[in-house]
């Protein structure tokens, strides 16, 4: 129970940095174009090797620490996190084989997907 | 079943809280998150910076030492006009003087840093806010005043400053052509996104040369005249248009690093 509790802590942490890396380091080092893609990558693998509601808890988090860092609406990537992680956890429980090539398969379908919800829900956003 | 209707709803719930969250309390939740949090996000912020230069530099070696040996002759050929120009400004100021005109304007400067940029677009935040005095369109700058952008939004403690390269921000300039004699040319730059600039509606009879600086002008009333914009990187002419178009390279990239000011 300590083990489980302490694992989850090291999780949290590991997103609080890797979306201060994304949205404040990269940048300032003039690399712009990462933002957000570490804490994706960190989300879809989270959701697709453990089971429960903790990956959905994490997602949501670690997109409102996003939207909280660059300024945007509280939702914009809070949700888009949280719709990749249900996806990916689908994907996860529909994929027959666990092989390297199917991971990166769903791993390509969350990207797009991500990359669509963000625009969709900053113009969402934008809007109402 | 039950269970899975369950899940459905509250994935459901979960979707409306966040969106009224978003819509009602963004800026309250955000403005405390930038109280608590600025303060690593200035240390990230400086420690990137120091780290991208030293990539930089070393990546860089064999440019800058050319750099270097170019900046140097220059240097050489702007001090000999910086003595010029000193005589010509002790002239001005008499001649000022003696038709009781007033001083030239000048900026009320404040300073402020850069904390993070927004992921989806050519916005930047800095830790200055409503409570600093800042409010919509004032114009950002660096310390050599290269133009940077505007505030698009000043919350609490933070404010969102539209860089001029933001998709769809458009203003005035004046392109210097230096020649026998200097020629100013009126365009409209217009931002890109993604850090790129471009302009339109300059005059097609007068050819603009690679490397002409840009500088804003006072028309349209966004920023004060003389700002530093950046260079021409490409200007071309559709022989079926009435204007010249083109890319310029702006200067703001290079300085996104450093403290910024706001011309209050």
């Amino acid at each position: 129970m300590k083990n489980d509790f302490l694992k989850n802590l090291v999780i949290v942490i590991v997103i609080f940095f890797l979306a201060i890396i994304g949205q404040v380091f990269l940048p300032s080092m003039g690399i712009f174009f990462l933002g957000q893609w570490p804490v994706f990558i960190f989300i879809f693998i989270l959701n697709f090797f453990k089971k429960g509601n903790f990956p959905l808890f994490c997602a949501l988090m670690a997109g409102a620490l996003i939207d909280f860092i660059s300024g945007l609406h509280l939702g914009v990537f809070a949700l888009s996190l949280f719709s990749i992680a249900l996806i990916a956890q689908i994907a996860q429980q529909r994929l027959k084989s666990s092989s390297l090539a199917s991971l990166a398969v769903a791993l390509i379908v969350c990207a797009l997907c991500f990359f669509g919800l963000t625009h969709l829900f900053f113009y969402v956003f934008s809007i109402i | 079943m039950p269970k899975k209707r369950g899940k459905i709803l509250s994935i459901i719930l979960i979707f409306c809280v966040v969106l009224l969250l978003g819509k009602f309390l963004s800026n309250p939740l955000s403005s405390v998150f930038h109280k608590i949090f600025s303060p690593a996000e200035k240390y990230f912020w400086d420690k990137g910076q120091k780290t991208g230069t030293f990539f930089f530099y070393l990546f860089q070696a064999k440019n800058i030492y050319n750099e270097n040996q170019f900046l140097k002759e220059q240097n050489a050929i702007l001090a000999r006009k910086n003595s010029e120009l000193f005589d010509l400004s002790k002239e001005n100021e008499t001649l000022r003087q003696a038709f009781n005109l007033g001083e030239k304007e000048k900026f009320n400067l404040l300073p402020s840093q850069i904390i993070s940029k927004q992921a989806t677009q050519d916005v930047i935040l800095i830790d200055k806010g409503a409570e600093d005095g800042l409010v919509e369109g004032m114009p950002v700058i660096t310390s050599s005043g290269i133009l940077i952008g505007n505030i698009k939004k000043a919350n609490k403690s933070f404010s969102e400053v539209a860089l001029i390269t933001l998709k769809d921000f458009s203003f005035d300039v004046e392109v210097n052509i230096s020649g026998e004699t200097t020629t100013e040319l009126m365009a409209l730059a217009k931002g890109d996104g993604s850090l790129d600039l471009s302009f339109d509606y300059a005059e097609k009879l007068i050819p603009i040369p690679e490397k002409s600086l840009v500088f804003t002008t006072s028309m349209g009333g966004n920023f004060p005249k003389g700002l530093l914009v950046g260079e021409i990187e490409k200007a071309q002419t559709n022989p079926a248009g009435l204007f010249q178009t083109g890319k310029i390279k702006p200067y703001l990239k290079d300085c996104l690093g450093g403290n910024v000011y706001i011309i209050q």
